[in-house]
């Protein structure tokens, strides 16, 4: 029976059926398999079950927070101030796109939302001053990473809720693996920069570099807004993402006055679609995931994992290669809703730490989307620039490298996630 | 008279996506302001208004089952389109039918089971916990958000038995209307 | 799934082998999976083992909501709900969130054997609610300082769980009830997001919330029972034979389940204290008295079943005011 299932759900992936509906129709295709079709009565209470739930509020208001950013001029103020801090050395605008990509990830939850804009931006910058276009849509994509990692993200509020830990510690956790993670990218374009001998601008005046960070400074605000509003308890993490919305419509209306009243329809549009693209696959995954629990799977795979080995360091390297292959194939949401109910109790069986086991699920996972040969953050940076995917996954071989070695530092050093919640608490 | 009630189906399904698109956006604006208003009620006027984050919750189930309607429209899902990519011509409109059959043939399910759902006692003789809203009110969208995709995917396949181009593509790049 | 012998067609008599999918909202650990143990060994017992349990603890089939559904349609066999969050399938299960109307757990579990609180099983579509179970009573944790009068209270922001009875309770009190979700408490609590919660001890000290606030105050203002709901179409199909068995089971459950959670009380009173908390006690009550009669009044009169509680329940706490 399970069986079947999983070829069902394999052919309906490959044939390009979008996930949300392959989680369903093989939910639907397993409950007929069973004698329990009175499941089929709970289906829409479930799905609309799954989605309520007050984390998950902060999707809509991080992505609103996102697309007021960019509608008011919030980025190119950000890519600007990078551009005069870092534009000078060997390589400046590969740093620029690391650095902007940092900045970025602190308002943005999510690295396909960060791509789509990153690479629309950054690219044609870089190969106006003669990178190479395969170079920069491989970093842009490989920056990205940044998105889910560095807080706010997506991926951390959806572990938040379904392993019910605290999102605001999720996001503390996440902040030195994030620049764990840019330290790493900006050495390997160091090494880069001197072998392909990359362009370099002129050093701006320190007047300009100090002008160009008071334009940004209102933008770079919010994220710090965000974190300390939330270590003071003066906002939820759900509150947080309205307050950052509301910053980015002040700050872009009013200050910069780049927002007008006639964006805000579209701008609530796209918000809307891009919030149910992930919550739509969030109400599959539930029914997925529930009728998965009704026959006990959950339960016999974890009985599984805990006979093969009772390292916790095998255990973890067990799921690294887990999380990493499933990143390939299902996107980050589903894959966390479906994961955890699994595999937390195991690794909290093993002494592992719920917060660090969610940075290290999310950060994996969040790899799976630019690792070939499937990649959904490398299928929309190619789509953009026009870079043949083939090309473009032999570009991205090193960052993923990198962010692999990061990864291993996470997932066998505790302290990196759990220190800054331990001074919070 | 085929033609007739093409371009009358054509009209309905643009009036519908208009529609659904407009409670979208009042729906994200209106999460916002609830969100909002529950922090100044509670953290500035320390009088925290009951049920906000009921109505908000109520608001992310309508954007995430009209958005996904409106999803279906587009063509604009999040999909793996490795073996789509390598096809072309006829074999392609085939898979692209089938996959939107697939999408009709859940829809009906959903429209279904969501209908006798909505008319169960668990909905229709129950209220929302802090106001006390009929439920029947917030979780009829489900329903008829099944019935739109249902339309909606309806449309695809006679816009693929017509040939024409539906893009696909995974970028997210749907083709607006 | 819960009708296994389809050869045994006779519903009058004998024992079918049945396997019970059971689902709660509470970990294992919880007195309420300790009291379904009970059950489940005293059916299996009575049944020599053709009954068995599988169970679902912690919301692994959903919320609440989705459990009722579930045990509706009869997918869930057996549950353990939330009795106060039952309101929003019938009102008349705001009766266990009226405000002091029983001083203790032997009011509570008295109330919980009349016909009064049976009767409210009757308002539930498709279920079947055959008795309570005990989580202990609710109290106040505060972290800024001792309550020792409502005046303590007024302007605090206080954790409830979303209820119009408890709400209405608190607000006409003068506190700020806010519900904030459990996974988030914890940080809620710390940060100041909330600086009291209206709880049980269980949970307080299980997920350490006394860490945060060290100043609690037994107040007893309510009691916390969970419903134990059967689907209704399997209790329909239960034989005379096999509904003696399981009221009979279900009643030496309860009866431990009073035993563990009066000692659990006792003993974590106990480890609060031994931790470095401080207990504080109100001496004049009247002033709670007094909203919680405006709270009676008001939703005695919006339902019978309500008020037949209230009164009820009274009589039993001789709560005399
Ligand atoms: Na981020
Ligand atoms: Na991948």
């Amino acid at each position: 029976m399970i069986l079947g299932f999983i070829a069902v759900f394999a052919v309906l992936l490959l044939i390009g059926l979008p996930i949300a509906y392959v989680l369903g129709v093989s939910t639907v295709f397993y409950i007929f398999q069973t004698d329990n079709l009175e499941l089929l009565l709970s289906i829409p209470q479930r799905m609309t079950g799954g989605i309520q739930n007050y984390g998950l509020l902060a999707i809509p208001l991080f992505v609103l927070a996102g697309e007021l950013m960019n509608k008011g001029g919030i980025t190119t103020r950000l890519i600007r101030f990078a551009k005069d801090m870092v534009g000078h050395f060997r390589g400046g605008l590969a740093y620029v796109n690391v650095v902007t990509n940092m900045f970025l990830a602190s308002i943005i939850g999510s690295a396909n939302a960060q791509t789509a804009m990153m690479s629309r931006i950054m690219v044609p910058e870089m190969e106006k001053e003669g990178y190479n276009k395969e170079f920069s849509t491989a970093l842009t994509s490989a920056s990205s990473l940044l998105g889910p990692i560095i807080p706010p993200s997506l991926l951390f509020i959806i572990y938040g809720v379904t392993a019910e830990v605290s999102i605001g510690n999720m996001f503390i956790g996440g902040i030195i693996p994030g620049i764990l993670l840019t330290i790493g990218f900006v050495i390997l374009i160091s090494f880069m920069a001197v072998k392909e001998n990359f362009p370099k601008h002129n050093r701006v005046k320190v007047q300009e570099l100090i002008k160009a960070f008071f334009v940004a400074l209102p933008s770079l605000s919010i994220p710090f807004i965000i974190i300390f509003g939330i270590l003071s308890g003066m906002f939820t993490p759900t509150e947080s993402a309205a307050a950052a919305s509301f910053l980015a419509m002040v700050i872009g209306g009013g200050l910069y006055k780049e927002l007008k009243i006639k964006d805000f329809p579209k701008i609530f549009l796209n918000t809307a679609m891009y919030t149910s693209i992930v919550t739509f696959i969030i109400a599959m995954a539930t029914i997925f995931g529930w009728v998965l629990s009704f026959e006990q799977v959950p339960q016999q795979l974890s009985e599984f994992m805990v006979s093969l080995t009772d390292n916790v360091y095998v255990f973890l390297f067990i799921c690294i290669i887990l999380f990493l292959l499933v990143g390939m194939v299902i996107e980050g949401m589903a894959a966390v809703i479906i994961l955890v109910p699994i595999l937390l109790p195991v690794a909290v069986n093993y002494g592992i730490d719920p917060i660090q086991f969610g940075i290290i699920m999310s950060i994996n996972l969040a790899i799976g989307l630019i690792t070939p040969p499937v990649g959904t953050v490398l299928f929309i940076a190619s789509s953009i620039t026009k870079v043949k995917f083939e090309t473009l996954a032999k570009y991205v071989i090193p960052f993923v490298l990198v962010a692999l070695i990061a990864l291993l530092i996470i997932a066998y050093v505790p302290a990196v996630t759990t220190w800054l919640p331990s001074l919070w608490l | 008279m085929v033609h007739h009630i093409d371009r009358w189906f054509q009209r309905f399904i643009k009036g519908m996506s208009k529609a659904v698109e407009v409670i979208c956006m009042i729906s994200v604006g209106a999460i916002a302001v609830v969100t909002i208003l529950a922090f100044v009620s509670r953290y500035i006027l320390q009088s925290p208004i009951i049920g906000t984050d009921e109505i908000a919750l109520y608001l992310l189930v309508w954007i995430t089952l009209l958005g996904a309607a409106l999803g279906i429209h587009k063509n604009d899902m999040v999909a793996l389109t490795l073996v789509k990519d390598r096809m072309n011509g006829k074999s392609l409109t085939v898979l692209n039918i089938i996959l939107q059959l697939i999408i009709f043939l859940f829809s009906l399910l959903g429209l279904w089971f969501g209908t006798i759902w909505l008319l169960s006692s668990s909905i229709l003789e129950a209220v929302s916990a802090s106001l006390e809203i009929p439920l029947w009110i917030p979780f009829m969208i489900f329903p008829v958000s099944m019935l739109i995709m249902a339309v909606f995917s309806l449309n695809n396949i006679i816009k693929q038995l017509k040939n024409r181009e539906v893009s696909a593509s995974e970028a997210g790049e749907g083709e607006s209307t | 799934s819960s009708v296994d012998n389809e050869t045994n067609e006779s519903n009058e008599e004998g024992i079918k082998e049945r396997n019970f999918v059971t689902a709660h909202i509470v970990p294992e650990g919880h007195v309420w999976h300790q009291s379904l143990l009970v059950l489940e060994e005293e059916v299996a017992e009575a049944t020599d083992g053709k009954w068995t349990f599988d169970y679902y603890p912690q919301g692994t089939l959903g919320n609440q909501n989705d459990m009722y559904q579930q045990l509706q349609v009869g997918s869930i066999d057996l549950s353990v709900l939330v009795g106060a969050e039952l309101n929003s399938h019938s009102e008349a299960f705001a009766s266990w969130t009226m405000p002091f109307i029983m001083r203790n757990h032997e009011d509570a579990f008295e109330m919980a054997q009349t016909e009064e609180a049976h009767a409210l099983f009757e308002t539930l579509d498709q279920v079947e609610g055959k008795g309570y179970f005990f989580a202990g009573m609710r109290h106040v944790l505060a972290k800024n300082g001792p309550i020792e009068s409502i005046e303590d209270l007024q302007g605090v922001p206080l954790r409830i769980s979303p209820s119009p009875a408890i709400t209405d309770f608190w607000q006409e009190a003068g506190a700020g009830p806010t519900p904030v979700p459990a996974a988030d408490l914890y940080t809620s609590f710390q940060t100041g997001v909330v600086d009291a919660i209206d709880i049980d001890l269980d949970l307080m000290m299980n997920n350490a919330y006394n860490d945060i606030g060290s100043y609690f105050t037994p107040l007893n203002h309510m009691t916390w029972p969970g419903t134990v709901l059967l689907n209704e179409q399997l209790w329909n199909d239960f034989s005379e034979e096999e509904k003696e068995i399981f009221n009979n089971a279900l009643e030496k459950a309860i009866a431990a389940n009073k035993e563990m959670v009066i000692q659990m009380e006792q003993d974590y009173m106990q480890d609060f204290e031994e931790q470095g908390g401080t207990i504080s006690n109100i001496e004049n009550l009247d002033p709670f008295y007094e909203v919680a009669e405006k709270v009676h009044k008001d939703y005695g009169e919006r339902n019978d079943y309500i008020q037949d509680f209230i009164d009820k329940a009274k009589e039993i706490s001789e709560y005399d005011r």
